[in-house]
């Protein structure tokens, strides 16, 4: 009786399910995040008898076998790259992307990071970082008595210092886009990072054919559908319920099975 | 007398494959483009089975076969899940090569811009050449209703392969999705009425109702079966006895 490690193999998905369920209803107020969903798989199946198997003489074949697979398992969690709505936070140092492309960050190890994050703050010097301080790639400087920045939609920044009524071109936001976004391994702290299946960034302008652009003033919001959330909820309960069902069932036969004699 | 004891056995062992194949249904309750397989039972008459008396009718699992009706569409907005509406089924490459079909639409991009399943199969177009995609400045994907699958501003580039398996229950299960087609078949004909749908996945067509009141069916069964072969026992132990008492 194999539906006992079968049954066992739908509940860990459902588990798996739950998890991830459980991490977008968590971060639906996270900036830039992206909700992902859990994809399953069915196992290898056992064949009792083959198809086309023969069954005479006269070579009449069995028109179908006896298949019984072995259970299911996570083929993956895909992340849903759809823009996320847009926030105005009249924060001049909010941006956010409108479109395809992630922000390039350089980690303080001097690897690459990508984030949609778009809430930006001044250091001590005057660079443009991240909440954790981390500065952008290509890096902006803005320089001291600045009255205002402005970002425009191609991410060319401009700084108005002190009176002077032309504004000092400070330099680019570019973007990082990937052939396969969902490839991207998340790290936390709304980083990601290439990957081999993501496939090597390229460095494009905002406004380049196939990328989005910045819009200054606004966060991208995150993308997580909350209702649809709940309502996955309840089917993976359900689910899971279902699998401990077929254990309780096999193991109901078998102890039939004991009391024969 | 032996082979009422042996009747029962067949129908248990059936009755086991049984709830293995639903405890698999119920397993991939939530996985994109299942199928839900169920089992064929027949009789199997014996003619002079033992004493060449009277005919005996054996229980045989003679086969199972895959349900294709289809499973409830689920919107994702996720613009390469894709899922068929009507008959038909996509057609993939394994990694080893091997050409296999199955209604799983869940796509991604591998880094070189090939189409695949989440399993790494590669997604094949309506001549069975695998799917390759620009990896530069295409921007949002659009798949059309006929499979056609577009860039921002670029024109079709491919076109999602979508064919007609009429003699699908003979095609073996060989996980991950997949269907292999038995040797010597015929190749499958492009599929004409179905409809692609972009941002849509197809679920499971295993329906919870179905399979939970055939688990409640096969145990009950089974304990029945039980319950005879037990009966089967003290009949014989019962007239063991009174042929030693008459000694």
């Amino acid at each position: 009786m194999k539906a006992l490690s079968i049954a066992a193999t739908g509940m860990m998905a459902q588990q798996t399910n739950v998890d991830v369920i459980s991490n977008n209803i968590a971060n639906a107020n996270t900036t830039g995040f992206k909700s992902s969903r859990a994809a399953f798989q069915d196992l290898i199946y056992q064949s009792m008898q083959r198809e086309g198997a023969l069954t005479s003489e006269t070579g009449s074949a069995r028109p179908v076998g006896i298949d019984i697979g072995l259970g299911v398992q996570t083929a993956g969690t895909v992340r849903l790259n759809t823009q996320g709505g847009m926030v105005s936070t009249e924060n001049s140092l909010n941006v956010a992307i409108d479109g395809r492309g992630y922000f390039s960050v350089l980690m303080p190890d001097g690897s690459q990071a990508y984030t949609r994050d778009g809430s930006f703050q001044l250091s001590a010097e005057g660079e443009i970082v991240t909440m954790q301080g981390y500065q952008l790639d290509p890096g902006i400087v803005v320089p001291e008595n600045t009255t205002s920045v402005d970002i425009n939609e191609q991410g060319i920044v401009m700084a108005y210092v002190e009176n002077d009524p032309i504004p000092v071109e400070l330099g680019q936001l570019t973007f990082a886009t990937f052939i396969n976004e969902p490839g991207m391994r998340p790290v936390g702290n709304n980083f990601l990072l290439a990957t081999e299946a993501s496939g090597e960034a390229q460095t494009v302008n905002p406004g380049d054919p196939g990328t989005g652009l910045i819009r200054q003033g606004y966060l991208e919001a995150s993308n997580v559908n909350v209702i649809q959330q709940i309502t996955d909820l309840i089917s993976a309960q359900r689910a899971y319920e279902m699998n401990s069902k077929s254990i309780e069932t096999a193991d109901q036969m078998l102890s039939s099975a004991n009391q024969i004699r | 007398m032996t082979e009422t004891s042996h009747i029962s056995m067949s129908l248990a062992a059936s009755l086991q494959r049984q709830l293995d194949m639903t405890a698999n249904n119920i397993a991939n309750a939530s996985t994109a483009g299942f199928k839900g397989e169920h089992v064929v039972f027949e009789s199997l008459l014996q003619k002079d089975a033992g004493t060449g008396q009277d005919p005996a009718a054996f229980v045989s699992d003679t086969g199972s076969y895959i349900d294709t009706r289809p499973g409830a569409l689920t919107q994702t907005g996720n613009p390469l899940d894709v899922a068929l509406h009507g008959d038909g089924w996509f057609s993939y490459q394994t990694a080893e090569g091997q050409e296999a079909f199955g209604r799983d639409g869940s796509f991604t991009l591998d880094p070189e811009g090939n189409l695949t399943l989440l399993s790494g199969a590669k997604v094949l177009d309506e001549g069975g050449a695998p799917i390759i995609l620009p990896t530069q400045g295409i921007g949002a994907l659009t798949i059309s209703e006929d499979g056609t699958i577009s860039g921002a501003g670029t024109g079709p580039l491919a076109r999602i392969g979508v064919f007609d398996i009429p003699e699908i229950q003979s095609y073996k299960r060989a996980g991950f999705g997949m269907l292999t087609a038995p040797e010597g078949a015929e190749a499958p004909k492009p599929a004409a009425f179905t409809q692609v749908m972009q941002g849509t996945l197809e679920m499971s067509n295993v329906n919870p109702v179905r399979e939970m009141t055939r688990l409640i069916d096969v145990q009950r069964a089974y304990e029945r079966t039980n319950a005879l072969m037990g009966n089967a026992d003290t009949l014989r132990r019962d007239a063991l006895k009174r042929i030693g008492q008459s000694v």
